[in-house]
């Protein structure tokens, strides 16, 4: 599938520098929408038409985090796009509960490397 | 109730104490690891780009970024040494010269981003030169303040303020610091001082500065108050039982 806009999300500006530059790379994507905070994300995925293809977010963003907002667009990304979790987190329950997600496709451990990056391409 | 019915109960009371303990012990240590694990991560993820980069410039870039992830590094572990130091010992006063405590914090700050965007003024009204204090303690819960209101200045204001105020008065000793910078919204006064709590959608701190600020304060047997709204400023409203004889006339 040829893959028109990847989301990534992450408090930390270096984080997403790292996500970007990785799947450039490879060309992986035409666009790539980077946010910083939850309030963006949200207000970008409201009104996004069509939605991204591939989403990949961090769990721990300040105010909220991860799970809320996967939560709050479990009907729309239900059956229209896949989600990666990208994380420092060693808490086993994170994992658990990301899983229980249908539409997360992967529990990733940081830092995003070249591998992961050809997997997440060859997946979708 | 018998003297053996007594000690199964007090033994179960403490197995639950310790039960509650250990859950806590996990919770630090899986966020304490996710918070020194971040940086690091970020330095193997920037360094794996910098590998088959040829562009001098970008390398330069990624290179800077990696520094910055070593200094946040530092800075987490800096905090944790500051949290465990005021759980684990003992209160230690000495005579204090508030002043220059004040201006070694402000020194020490010198290189932080935007520090030269805000204007500090001081207002001190101790009684002779010392007080007596702990020292470390106070030096921390000013350095984490003075910190937080550089960092969290509002620079879309044309001028950032702080002010720090010392006043000694009924055998206590207030500590005011008012800034007007981002504010905080009421949602999350209750949160600020809880452990790794993040107020801020930019903040890429710890979330342990104002978590060891209140252990700090109650440490002191002191009392701390914060008032904030988004915009307006954050004002911290510290205050300190002191002994009479401490304040040295």
């Amino acid at each position: 599938m040829k893959i028109n806009k990847i989301f990534l999300l992450d408090d930390d500006p270096i984080v997403n520098v790292i996500n970007e530059q990785l799947f450039r790379k490879y060309n992986a994507s035409k666009q790539y929408i980077v946010c910083r905070t939850s309030q963006e994300a949200i207000e970008y995925i409201n009104k996004a038409n069509p939605l991204p293809e591939i989403v990949i977010i961090d769990l721990n963003i300040p105010l909220t985090n991860g799970f809320s907002f996967l939560d709050k667009f479990y009907d729309k990304f239900l059956n229209t796009l896949s989600v990666y979790i990208l994380t420092s987190s060693v808490n086993p329950e994170d994992l658990n509960k990301a899983m229980s997600y249908p539409f997360v496709k992967g529990y990733l451990k940081k830092p995003l490397t070249r591998e992961i990056v050809q997997k997440i391409i060859a997946e979708n | 109730m018998n003297e053996e019915q007594k000690n199964d109960l007090e033994l179960l009371k403490k197995n639950e104490e310790l039960k509650i303990l250990n859950e806590e012990l996990d919770t630090f240590v899986y966020r304490s690891s996710h918070d020194l694990r971040a940086p690091l991560t970020s330095v193997l993820g920037l360094s794996s780009l910098i590998e088959n980069e040829t562009d001098l410039h970008k390398i330069y870039y990624l290179n800077f970024l990696i520094k910055e992830s070593v200094e946040r590094l530092l800075k987490v572990t800096d905090d944790m040494a500051d949290y465990s130091r005021n759980a684990r010992t003992h209160v230690q006063e000495e005579e204090v010269d508030f002043s220059e405590l004040i201006d070694e914090a402000i020194a020490s700050h010198h290189f932080m981003e935007n520090f030269h965007r805000l204007k500090i003024n001081l207002d001190i009204q101790i009684p002779g030169k010392t007080v007596k204090l702990d020292k470390r303690r106070i030096a921390i819960l000013v350095n984490n303040s003075l910190s937080n209101a550089i960092k969290y200045q509002d620079t879309n204001k044309e001028y950032s303020f702080l002010n720090i105020s010392a006043l000694c008065e009924n055998n206590t000793l207030k500590l005011i610091f008012e800034d007007n910078g981002v504010g905080i919204a009421e949602e999350y006064h209750d949160k600020i001082f809880e452990m790794f709590y993040r107020a801020n959608a930019y903040s890429l701190g710890s979330g342990l500065g104002l978590y060891i600020v209140k252990g700090i304060v109650e440490k002191l047997n002191g009392k701390a108050e914060v008032i904030s709204a988004p915009e307006k400023g954050t004002t911290f409203i510290f205050t300190f039982p002191l002994n009479q004889k401490s304040i040295n006339k």
